[in-house]
């Protein structure tokens, strides 16, 4: 057969593949960029035993609805922050105290309350279900969006248990069965779907889809009022944005301790198959602004692209900007991996020279609900961290 | 054998053209690039540099990628003696992409970085024998069996596709990085996809360029080629793998990209005529040419909403209804 000698090339070829593969990657797996430690210790200085700590876990009890964790908490930030102004630290804000004691006395009053708990509820936007959960019982709740169910280091287990049923087109029967009272659903809701519940003769309640962060303590009051539990989501309020406040007042109190004058260049990365950064009219941006830093996001941006969430970014780019902290926003499980695999073009940078690189939880990231407080939290921490010296 | 010089020296001198361009385009300062290219010369040392380790990456992906489509679309066409056959319409780019996506859903790419392009190799394999013996299964091979085989295996796989997609919607950074890839993208590309695509481009590519001469003598038909001393069946085989690299390979590295395995090779053979010894190295050369003119497109004008797939797919589907209903050729388009 004039092309018999051709019959082998399969097997030199699949050699020759795997030989190649196996030179250029073996023993490249091990390589491991680990990721700046948080110190606690720097974060949470107590020098004066004057400034209580910031701990996410108290944090995340208050989110879920703890109503003593939450007075506890905002009355010890109050006392923090009148210490601070004490001590000349400038820019330390606090709550006005009519708010303050509003929030105090909601705290009594709540104890007493017995709210209408035969209502039910469908919460068709994980928001909606977010605000439930701190809120009510979670036996008023008819369903959630399944992929809540897979976010246990967000949203409280316990309480999802106790919900039968995720929100899908296959359940709407058995959701239709249990004749929630209301559903509240959102402006990119599923035209077909809200005609549906309309049909099924559910009270539609359409919340706003948030672009700020008083767009949320907006939603939460509307969820508040229509769910007889006005009291409670004004406390949870209150709970927010003292959170907010007391971060706030920590950093002013590094900063002055710091004498520091300029401020932190930042970028917040996202990376998928790509790196991508988070546009500063976001509320990642928001937040970010907020804490006092440098969005080095604003120097990619375009007016023209300002309806977009994010804008894709080459590792050139980023290596050319050279911040002075990176966060990184992935998921959980996969942050460091994914990471590790385009770390190396980053080895040279301001950031990673100085181990200010910090994993930051992107689910939490996303939220438009009262878990934006972690959110918030979680820039926080990082920035102090990279701040500290 | 139709030689067309101006047309190979045309090709010739855009590669290295729009390569050197390539290599210029970005955010870093020019100084600052010649200097760490100097150091890392001089053996000063050996820190990450644009130009070398992403630049320089990205066009070579490029090339292999656009001369992998290219060919590996020619040669379908030419082993099926049908100008509808491609690397999509078989299938072979569906089954590629199914065992892709079930890399990035099992996280294969993160321990073991040659995961993907050895599963679309796979999985472009698999798909194509598969239609190969669908088509045959009836007794009555014949191209016509053979594209709706191609046909139905793609939209089983796309069905498989879409169900794991929807059942892994709320998975939000998950569906985020298969649309980029899926997408077709060529950020943030390095020596790591260097290694997972050339060795696949260049056994593929050089196993098509040695049985050009077979697959001319396949153009008279199997029977007329056994007759001429080819073994058809081994020949088939043997190029059935060189697609699959050349498939699995563009596939895994750069994603999704439509066009070249179908409207390039057609174009090049309507200028060039059947003769694969002289084909396969033009398409090669064009493929490469026309994907880094794209991609450098992208970036000079900073079109962040387009991905090169998605480009290209738009240009190759709006030339090829130009040729099927406007060119004055439009009849012939499909003989």
């Amino acid at each position: 057969m004039p092309f018999s000698g051709k019959t082998l090339y399969p097997f030199y070829a699949l050699a020759f593949i795997f030989g190649w593969w196996f030179l250029a990657f073996y023993g490249k797996a091990d390589e491991r960029f680990i990721f700046s430690e948080r110190s606690n210790r720097a974060l949470f200085s107590n020098e004066n035993g004057k400034i209580s700590s910031i701990v996410r876990a108290d944090l995340a009890a208050a989110l879920n609805g703890d109503t003593e964790t939450m007075i506890r908490l905002i009355r010890d930030w109050q006392v923090d922050a009148y210490c601070l102004q004490e001590k000349g630290i400038k820019g330390v804000r606090l709550i006005p105290e009519s708010r303050f004691l509003r929030s105090q006395a909601l705290g009594r009053d709540l104890s007493e309350y017995a709210p209408d708990s035969s209502l039910s509820f469908l919460p068709q936007t994980y928001a909606s279900s977010s605000f439930l959960f701190a809120l009510l019982e979670p036996e008023q709740i008819v369903a959630v969006p399944e992929g809540m169910r897979r976010s246990p280091h967000l949203y409280p287990k316990e309480k999802m248990d106790q919900v039968p049923l995720n929100i899908d087109r296959h359940n709407s029967e058995q959701i239709a069965l249990r004749h929630p009272d209301f559903a509240f659903v959102s402006s990119y809701s599923l035209p077909q779907t809200v005609n549906t519940l309309k049909k099924q003769g559910i009270q539609i309640i359409t919340l706003p889809n948030p672009e700020t962060i008083d767009d949320i303590f907006s939603s939460l009051k509307i969820v508040g009022d229509c769910t007889d539990h006005s009291m409670k989501s004004e406390l949870l309020s209150f709970f927010m944005e003292s959170a907010l406040l007391a971060m706030d007042n920590h950093l002013c109190f590094v900063r002055d301790r710091q004498q520091s004058t300029a401020p932190l260049r930042l970028l917040f990365l996202y990376n998928f198959k790509q790196w991508a950064t988070p546009y500063s009219h976001t509320l990642t941006g928001q937040m970010l602004d907020r804490l006092g830093v440098e969005n080095l996001a604003r120097h990619f941006e375009s007016d023209s692209q300002k309806s977009r969430w994010q804008t894709p970014l080459n590792a050139e780019q980023i290596v050319h900007i050279d911040p002075d902290c990176i966060l990184v926003g992935n998921s959980p499980d996969k942050a460091l991996d994914n990471f590790i695999m385009n770390s190396e073009p980053f080895q040279n940078m301001r950031a990673l020279k100085a181990r200010h690189v910090f994993p930051v939880d992107a689910d939490t990231q996303q939220e438009v609900s009262q878990y934006l407080i972690l959110a918030y939290f979680d820039l926080f921490q990082a920035i102090l961290t990279a701040e500290v010296r | 054998m139709k030689f067309k010089p101006p047309l190979f020296l045309c090709f010739l001198f855009l590669l290295p053209l729009l390569s050197v361009v390539t290599l210029s385009i970005g955010d870093t300062p020019w100084e600052i690039l010649w200097r760490g290219f100097q150091e890392r010369l001089a053996g000063v040392h050996s820190l990450w540099n644009p130009l070398l380790d992403e630049r320089l990456p990205r066009v070579i992906v490029l090339i292999c990628t656009g001369a992998s489509l290219s060919v590996a679309g020619a040669v379908t066409q030419s082993i099926f003696q049908n100008p509808l056959a491609s690397p999509s319409t078989l299938g072979i780019s569906a089954g590629s992409n199914l065992c892709v996506l079930l890399g990035f859903i099992l996280g294969w790419h993160i321990s073991t970085p040659f995961a993907l392009p050895f599963a679309a190799f796979l999985g472009s394999l698999t798909t194509l024998f598969l239609v190969y013996a669908f088509a045959r299964h009836t007794g009555n091979f014949s191209t016509h069996n053979l594209i709706l085989s191609g046909i139905a295996l793609t939209t089983v796989i796309l069905a498989i596709q879409r169900g794991l997609l929807y059942a892994l919607r709320d998975n939000w950074s998950l569906i985020q990085t298969l649309t980029e890839w899926e997408s077709g993208s060529t950020v943030d590309l390095s020596w790591s996809h260097v290694h997972m695509q050339l060795p696949l481009a260049l056994v593929g590519l050089v196993g098509c360029l040695s049985y050009s001469k077979e697959l001319n003598l396949l153009a008279l038909g199997e029977e007329d080629a056994c007759n001429l001393g080819v073994d058809v069946a081994s020949v088939q085989r043997h190029l059935f793998l060189c697609i699959a690299l050349l498939t699995g390979g563009a596939c895994s590295t750069i994603g999704n990209v439509p066009f070249f395995g179908f409207v390039l090779p057609h174009i090049m053979r309507k200028i060039l005529g059947p003769d694969n010894r002289q084909l396969l190295s033009y398409c090669a050369l064009a493929g490469s040419v026309v994907l880094i003119a794209l991609d450098l497109l992208l970036r000079i004008f900073h079109l962040h909403a387009l991905s090169i797939g998605s480009l290209s797919a738009a240009l190759g589907g709006s030339f090829f209804l130009f040729l099927l209903f406007v060119s004055p050729h439009s009849k012939r388009v499909l003989n």
